[in-house]
Formats: structure tokens, sequence, C-alpha cells
């Protein structure tokens, strides 16, 4: 039985590291967080779902969502990737951005490597804030509890690969 | 105004993201993705504020169903502030009386003094 909880740890000077572990082969959750069919499935916050969604999965290439808010409201958000190496690590830069994809700065960038456990898979989510400031703003305005509910659904989302 | 609206505008004033939310909103409106940035996933906490704001009226939210754009409410805030004023001066008339008290007790004291020395 693992833990479901997800830990949030400032780290460093401008850092957040959240880990979960999920019960599901690494290869599995690396396509979750890739292929564009399966992040509508899970990726943001049950309250702000994403209803459209475009990867280009290549260094430069980037993922771009549109999220939509309980009132009706649009968010777009964009990932630029900086480094894929299938199946254990994953580098983009986090932003929001605009319909057309122009990128809203500041950037966080979010590295996250997918560690085997032996059939199951620790996510270990280490973002990197413009500063120190920055985090702890982010961290006062919510972002582990909106990081948090996000990793829920895709634990969901793997349960209901798994159960076929 | 009913008791019940300041206690609102007073529970929705004690969060430190909600007042720099509305801090934000003095300078001109603002969408909720434009609040929560620079992050996305601090969207539904976000979203949890503005409503706790909505429902004490300290902010409206436009129609336009992509945008719905935030803006400050000051009917409320101006409520709150009467009532602090109104507590203000209470205090300031009796804080006027214990002044004139401890004058005029102080100039007894040194009445009775000198008519001691006397």
């Amino acid at each position: 039985m693992i833990n479901p909880k997800t830990t949030a740890t400032p780290a460093g000077e401008r850092e957040l590291l959240i880990e979960r572990e999920f019960a599901a082969p690494r290869e599995l959750v690396f396509k979750a967080w890739t292929e564009r069919d399966r992040l509508m499935q899970w990726w943001g916050p049950p309250t702000w779902p994403i209803d459209y969604c475009t990867v280009d999965l290549r260094v430069g290439g980037a993922w771009h969502y549109r999220m939509r808010g309980p009132a009706g409201e649009e968010g777009w958000g964009k990932g630029v990737y900086r480094e894929i190496m299938p199946s254990s690590r994953l580098v983009y830069s986090d932003y929001f951005s605009d319909e057309d994809g122009t990128e809203i700065p500041p950037e966080a960038i979010a590295e996250i490597d997918f560690v085997d456990r032996g059939g199951t898979t620790l996510v270990r989510n280490k973002t990197t804030f413009a500063s120190g400031e920055h985090r702890e703003q982010v961290l006062g305005m919510g972002v582990v509890e909106g990081m948090s509910e996000t990793m829920d659904r895709l634990d969901e989302h793997l349960a209901a690969v798994a159960a076929g | 105004m009913t008791a019940d609206q300041l206690s609102l505008t007073f529970s929705a004033l004690a969060d430190p993201t909600r007042r720099a939310i509305l801090a934000r909103l003095a300078g001109g409106e603002a969408s909720v993705t434009e609040l929560a940035a620079p992050f996305t996933m601090t969207l539904p906490a976000i979203s949890k504020h503005l409503k706790v704001l909505e429902r004490a009226k300290l902010i409206s939210r436009g129609r336009d169903a992509q945008w719905r754009p935030c803006r400050l409410r000051a009917e409320p805030l101006q409520d709150a502030e009467e009532w602090i004023e109104r507590h203000r001066l209470l205090w300031e008339e009796r804080f006027d009386r214990l002044d004139d008290y401890l004058s005029e007790a102080q100039a007894r004291g040194a009445k009775s003094q000198e008519d001691h020395h006397d």
C-alpha cells in the first residue's frame, strides 16, 4: 500500500520539491506526463481541468493547454521542453501564456524525475522559481494545494489505466 | 448594514492573500489568471479566495465568460472603516475624560502637598 500523500518541501534558495509515489511503472507515468490524450485526462487541479491541449514533445517544442475555471474562466499554460529522457526525466520551462502561445514571464523551471521503485514510481518534481521571494509568494498563494490535487488526479488516472 | 455583513467583511480581510488581492485590484480590474500569475497551480486557491471576497461583496466579477474580470467594491470597506471610526471616537472620548481626570487629580495632589507644607 502506497501512502498517497504528496509531500512539498522548500529546498535551496528558490526551489520547491514535490514528491509522490504512484502505483504504476515509470514508463506509464512518463507517458501520462507527455502524451496529449493522457494529459487531457488528468492535468490541472479538479476545479481547473484542461479542455484543450497540444503536445510537441521535443527539446524546444512545447506543451500548450487551456485550463477552465469554476466560473467558466480560461487560463492558458505552456511548458517548453528543455530536456527529455524517455521514462526517466523531463525538464520544462513553465509559464502562463496566452491563446497564441506567447509566454507570460516569469518562468519557473520544472525538473521531473521518474524513479523506478520496483514496479511503483517515485515522482520527484523540483520547481525552481525566479527568486526566493517568488517562491514564498507562490507558496502563500496555495501552490501546494493545487499540485496535490493535480497529483491526486494523476493517481486516479493511473488506477483507471491499470484497471483497463 | 447588518452585523452579519460586517462579520463577512472582517473575516474576508483576515487573510494576507485576500488582502494582497484587494490591494492589487485597487490598481484596476484583473482576471483570475492575472491574479494567480505567475504559476498555474495556484489557480484553485485563488478561485476560492475570490469566492470569499465575492460573497463578502468586496469584489464583483464581470460577465465576460472567458475573462470574468474582478473589480474592487468599496462599500463594505467604507462600512468597516466607519465601524472602526465609531469605536475610535468612543475611545477618544474616554481617553479625553481620563486625561481631564488625571490633570485634576494631579492638581489636587499638588495643592494638598502645598497645604501640607504651610
